[in-house]
C-alpha cells in the first residue's frame, strides 16, 4: 500500500471514530432527555461530574470510547430498572 | 434503545481500528481501562480483527494482502497485551495477592496544603470512635487479609476498573488502594452514615478523582528503589504522628464534635 493510500485510510478511521463516538453521544443525550433524573444516576455510576458528562457528550471534550460505551449500558440499564418499577407499581 | 443500537455502535467502533494505520493513533483509539465496557469492547475487537486476518489470510499471497495481515495481526497482538497487562494489574492489586503481605507500609494521600486527608477526614469523625480509626489502620498495616475478609472488601458498586478497597470497624471507614505489593495508598477515613449513602459515594468518589494523580506519581515514583525507601521512611513519620494523634484524642475524649 503507498503511503498516500494508508494516510487515507488512517484518516478515514479518525472521522469514522469520531462520528462514532457523535453517534453515541446522540443516544445517550436521547435517553437523557428523555428522562433527566437519569442524569444523577448516571454521574455518579461513572464517577464524575455533571460538568464533565456533558463536556464530553457536547464534543467540548473528546472521551475514550470507553467512557460513551460504558455511559450508553449504563443509561439503558437504568432507564429499563425505572421502567420494570414503574410497570409493578402501576 | 435496543441492543442491536449497541452493536451497531460497537461495530463502528472496530471498523474504525480496522482503518487506521498509524501505531499511536491506534494506540490513543483503543478502549481504556476505566470502565468495565473495556472488556466487552476489547473482546469484540479482538475477534473482529481475528476474523478480518483470516478472511485476508484466505485470499492469497498478493504483497499489499500480506501487508494488511502483518498490521492486523500487530493491532491482536496491541490489544491481546493492553487486555493481559491490565488482568494483570486487577488480579495484583486483588485481595488475594494483598493477603500474602504480613506488614503493608502505609502511604497517606495529601492534600495540597501538604498535610494529609486522613487528618482532614478525622476532624469529622467523633473522638470516640477514634480507637475504631487506630483499629482500621492496624488491620491495614498488619492484617491477614486472607482469613479477614469480612472486614476488607473491593468496592464493587465503583464502575472504575481500578478499584478501591474498604477496611471496616463498626461505622467507621477506611478507604485505600494498592501501590504496590505491600504498600497501600490511604484516601480516607469516614464514619458510615445509614440515611446518606449516596453522598457518602459521591464524597469517595470526588476524593478517588482528586489523589488520582498524586496516586498515578507514586506509582512511577517507587519503581525507583531509593524513591521508594524515602517514601517510606517520610510516611513511617507521618504514620506515628497520626496514631499519636489518634490516641490524644482518644484520651481528651471530647465528645462530638459535631
Amino acid at each position: 500500500m503507498d503511503n498516500f493510500t494508508k494516510q487515507i485510510k488512517n484518516a478515514q478511521g479518525l472521522r469514522n471514530l469520531e462520528q462514532t463516538k457523535l453517534a453515541y453521544s446522540h443516544e445517550i443525550l436521547a435517553n437523557l432527555s428523555d428522562d433527566p433524573s437519569l442524569v444523577d444516576v448516571l454521574t455518579e455510576d461513572l464517577g464524575i461530574s455533571d460538568t464533565e458528562l456533558f463536556e464530553k457528550l457536547s464534543g467540548t471534550t473528546q472521551g475514550n470510547i470507553t467512557f460513551y460505551d460504558q455511559s450508553l449500558s449504563s443509561v439503558r440499564v437504568f432507564s429499563k430498572s425505572k421502567n420494570n418499577h414503574s410497570n409493578k407499581t402501576k | 434503545m435496543t441492543d442491536d443500537k449497541l452493536e451497531q455502535l460497537r461495530s463502528s467502533f472496530y471498523e474504525s481500528i480496522l482503518l487506521l494505520q498509524d501505531e499511536k493513533d491506534i494506540m490513543d483509539a483503543l478502549p481504556a481501562p476505566e470502565f468495565q465496557s473495556f472488556f466487552p469492547l476489547m473482546e469484540g475487537l479482538i475477534s473482529k480483527l481475528v476474523a478480518e486476518c483470516k478472511e485476508f489470510q484466505s485470499l492469497g499471497n498478493d504483497p499489499d494482502i500480506l501487508e494488511e495481515v502483518e498490521l492486523l495481526k500487530k493491532k491482536i497482538d496491541i490489544c491481546k497485551h493492553r487486555v493481559e497487562s491490565v488482568k494483570k494489574q486487577v488480579s495484583e492489586d486483588g485481595l488475594e495477592s494483598q493477603a500474602t503481605c504480613s506488614k503493608r507500609h502505609l502511604i497517606f494521600a495529601k492534600t495540597s496544603f501538604g498535610s494529609t486527608f486522613l487528618q482532614k477526614d478525622l476532624k469529622e469523625i467523633p473522638n470516640e470512635y477514634y480507637d475504631k480509626v487506630l483499629d482500621t489502620l492496624d488491620t491495614l498495616e498488619f492484617g491477614d487479609f486472607g482469613s479477614n475478609t469480612e472486614k476488607v472488601r473491593q468496592l464493587t458498586n465503583n464502575k472504575k476498573l481500578f478499584g478501591l478497597y474498604e477496611i471496616k470497624e463498626f461505622k467507621v471507614r477506611l478507604v485505600y488502594r494498592v501501590l504496590d505489593g505491600d504498600m497501600v495508598y490511604v484516601m480516607q477515613t469516614r464514619m458510615k452514615k445509614d440515611d446518606n449513602s449516596s453522598l457518602d459515594q459521591k464524597d469517595l468518589i470526588y476524593r478517588s478523582r482528586n489523589t488520582n494523580d498524586e496516586f498515578q506519581a507514586l506509582k512511577e515514583k517507587i519503581q525507583d528503589s531509593h524513591e521508594r525507601e524515602l517514601l517510606i521512611m517520610e510516611h513511617e513519620v507521618i504514620r506515628n504522628e497520626i496514631l499519636s494523634e489518634l490516641k490524644a484524642g482518644k484520651r481528651d475524649g471530647k465528645g462530638d464534635k459535631k
